[in-house]
């Protein structure tokens, strides 16, 4: 029953700006930092359809013990926990890393049950924590947040504050459910999120899943710009080429309906898609299966059964088109992809066309392909991942505008002090209402860029900049830091602060009120 | 793919740095190559069909009696069966289900949280995969039933299965580092002596000999409230 899946593409980048390669790179699973403890070696992607579950890259998936600012730092190594030493790649698994605690899948019967990542900023409070899959928060504790997806599977999160949903709500994928931080029941830990995978193994019970292969494949997908795709999509992306054997080979005997969902659930399982659709839901099945016609008939999800049906326009407006059949109505063929898309689609492709050598758009027009810019592209947009753009979210690190997902068509989407924003909605510098509102979900209202909700001197809550962002003066900066040369400083040891984020290193903002480690 | 430090790794695509002009502007090399990964999926066993649901709650436990009606009517709806915290969390417990689970929380004002997790979807590994390469084995007893008893991030857990359903009960504290409730086992481990089952899909579900009832309810029958949904 292996699936294997074909990994992507091999970029090596030459960074203008800092003239540093940020090539992705991920040590194998099983492999932890030396002296950390044995590592399970596995490939099991236990989480095949995950989202990742931080808003935007980059992230490095790391230990929090055997790095610098940890417990255990490297021999030799000192630094603390921003130290470029955890900012980096490659990434390192510390699943079943040394622990006392007993985890049955570790080849030592105990060790660490889940996966540690970095956001990439040093910053506590600003990276947002998502929905890694449809489905509810299960519960909400002093520092954790679980989520547990429609299939039982728990994605339970650790160290997030300013946590931004409750108990028993519906969350989609993608969905913001908190800000990575470093908090832990008083005591701070470093600036991560604790990541694990529960679900019911079968011989072990419920159990703690190696999350380190899911979260790999998962962050490829988000730096695709596809993170809440299910994988066949995302897979078709990595090398810009036609990928003859992704259009749902093997996945064509679409129309049963899945015996896994309740009678009133008013979904249907769609082999050829690999998941369940909703009422209302269109597929097309394989060119060989014969459900509906003679190959390539569609079907149509009606109150948790399927019903062959001839006319779209019943569809409700959501149809899966096969690739392995011609195009109908107004999509077009994409070879890229592997599979059709809807009018007003747009499509970067690799090769020289359009009057360029590469990386090329083409935007689907009634059935047509033409050339076009990105900007004119009002559908969805189908960045190639072998190109030299990424979409890194509606509030990812950028230099341009259009590296910004929605800023490709939202003409609010800004390039904020390095962060993709919508500045009409987001908080400005001062803003005390980020201290009474809560945000509802949707990632509003929030401080914009970089900037975190932290206290100024008096302890009123206001939008204000942590060490290293731009300011014309210290009311800019949060607490008492200091405008220095255009940029807020850090508090040193023993100086006072209010907010931990103003604190050199490692430290924190202690309950005396100044920076400290005690 | 290459090799570094003497592991494998692969290359994928970069993300920008913080600050400055962010995005590469000048790729050298694009290596467009299909490399196999090996990677596994572990198979999701499709649910064996059950007969329609009867479903029934104790409803005259106080366990049962005691919670919202929200959560009475949640908890008649789980498609799997369910059991709860002791009478005197009731007030204060939420309870709420998805496709193929069902999960309680109860929020207390002492410092600490329980929770309880039960879902039939089990998952296969692939053929050949180790689960338990140590050969531990569970080590408390939930139920009657051997139970696996772990601690994450100071997160203290027991797990068990009962009538096909993979159920964990948890319990977090404000304070972990200097609480014996997380510390230790013995809190959790009461708390888990006093479970009731509160809520069945079918008996026919279930194994035979073997029963819904929880040592801990006093005597109650099983009242069926088939159309609480």
């Amino acid at each position: 029953m292996s699936a294997r899946i074909t990994l992507c593409v091999a970029v090596i980048a030459l960074l203008s700006s800092a003239g540093v390669a940020h090539a992705q790179s991920f040590d194998p699973p099983g492999a932890l930092v030396a002296g950390s403890g044995r590592g399970r070696v596995d490939e099991t992607v236990w989480a095949p359809t995950m989202r990742f579950p931080m808003e935007y890259g980059p992230a490095y998936a790391n230990s929090q013990v055997y790095a610098p600012g940890g417990s255990m730092p490297p021999s030799g190594r000192g630094g603390g926990q921003c130290d470029s030493y955890n900012y980096g790649y490659p990434w390192r698994d510390n699943f079943c890393e040394t622990r006392r605690w007993d985890v049955a899948l570790c080849p030592s019967g105990h060790g660490h049950q889940g996966q540690d990542i970095r956001p990439g900023v040093c910053t506590s409070g600003v990276v947002p924590g998502v929905a890694a899959a449809a489905g509810r928060i299960a519960d909400i504790g002093s520092y954790s947040v679980d989520l547990v997806a429609d299939d039982g599977t728990r994605y339970e999160y650790l160290h997030m504050n300013r946590v931004a949903v409750r108990e028993g709500q519906r969350v989609e994928c993608g969905d913001v459910l908190g800000y990575i931080s470093n908090a832990f029941g008083g005591t701070p830990t470093t600036i991560h999120l604790h990541f694990n995978i529960r679900m019911a193994v079968r011989g072990v019970g419920s159990a703690f899943v190696p999350p380190y292969t899911s979260l790999r494949e998962s962050y490829g997908r988000l730096g695709a710009g596809d993170a809440c795709a299910p994988p066949m999509d995302a897979g078709v992306r990595d090398a810009g080429t036609r990928d003859a054997g992704r259009t749902d080979a093997g996945r064509t005997d679409a129309g049963r309906r899945d015996s896994g969902t309740s009678p009133s659930s008013g979904m249907c399982r769609s082999t050829t898609l690999g998941r369940n659709v909703s009422d209302g839901e269109c597929v097309q099945v394989g060119a060989a299966v014969a459900s509906c016609g003679t190959g390539c008939g569609w079907a149509r999800c009606d109150a948790g059964a399927w019903t062959c049906i001839s006319d779209l326009s019943t569809c409700g407006g959501t149809t899966h088109a096969n690739g392995e059949c011609d195009p109908v109505g107004g999509t077009c063929r994409s070879d890229t992809l592997g599979r059709n898309v809807e009018h007003g689609t747009c499509v970067q492709v690799t090769r020289a066309s359009c009057g360029e050598s590469s990386c090329a758009w083409y935007r689907c027009v009634d059935g047509n392909w033409a050339c076009t810019e990105l900007t004119a592209c009002s559908g969805e947009s189908v960045a190639n991942a072998s190109c030299d753009n990424v979409c890194v979210g509606t509030r990812g690190v950028c230099g341009d505008r259009l590296e910004c997902c929605g800023g490709r068509t939202n003409s609010n989407i800004e390039c904020f002090e390095g962060y993709c924003e919508d500045t009409t909605m987001c908080l400005p510098n001062g803003d005390t209402s980020c201290g009474t509102t809560v945000p509802d979900g949707t990632g509003l209202p929030h401080c914009c860029g970089p900037m975190i909700c932290g206290l100024d001197t008096g302890g009123t809550p206001e939008c204000c900049g942590v060490p290293g962002e731009p300011c014309t003066s210290a009311d800019d900066c949060c607490g008492f830091e200091q405008c220095t040369d255009g940029m807020c400083a850090p508090q040193e040891t023993g100086e006072s602060c209010m907010n931990t984020q103003e604190c050199v290193g490692a430290d924190y903002c202690t309950d005396s009120g100044v920076c400290g480690t005690d | 793919m290459r090799t570094l430090h003497g592991s494998t790794q692969y290359h994928a695509r970069h993300w920008a740095p913080r600050g400055g002009a962010i995005i590469g502007t000048f790729v050298l090399s694009l290596l467009a190559s299909g490399c196999e990964t090996g990677e596994r999926r572990p198979m999701e066993r499709p649910a064996a069909p059950l007969p329609a649901p009867r479903h029934t709650v104790r409803a005259d436990d106080p366990a049962v009696r005691g919670l919202s009606s929200e959560s009475r009517t949640e908890l008649a709806a789980s498609p799997v069966p369910m059991v709860l915290l002791g009478a005197e969390y009731a007030e204060r417990t939420n309870v709420m289900v998805g496709e193929r689970w069902c999960a309680l929380t109860a929020h207390t004002t002492e410092g600490y949280h329980l929770s309880i997790h039960a879902t039939d979807n089990w998952h296969d590994a692939d053929e050949g995969v180790d689960l338990n390469p140590s050969g531990a084995t569970p080590t408390a007893t939930v139920r009657g039933r051997p139970a696996w008893e772990t601690v994450n991030e100071a997160i203290r857990s027991l797990s068990w299965d009962e009538f096909g359903v993979a159920y964990s009960l948890e319990i977090e504290c404000d304070r972990p580092e200097d609480d014996t409730r997380c510390s230790e086992s013995t809190f959790l481990t009461e708390i888990a002596s006093h479970l009731v089952y509160g809520h069945v899909v079918d008996e026919t579900y279930l194994p035979a000999g073997t029963s819904t009832g929880s040592g801990s309810v006093p005597g109650g029958s099983v009242d069926p409230v088939g159309g609480a949904r």
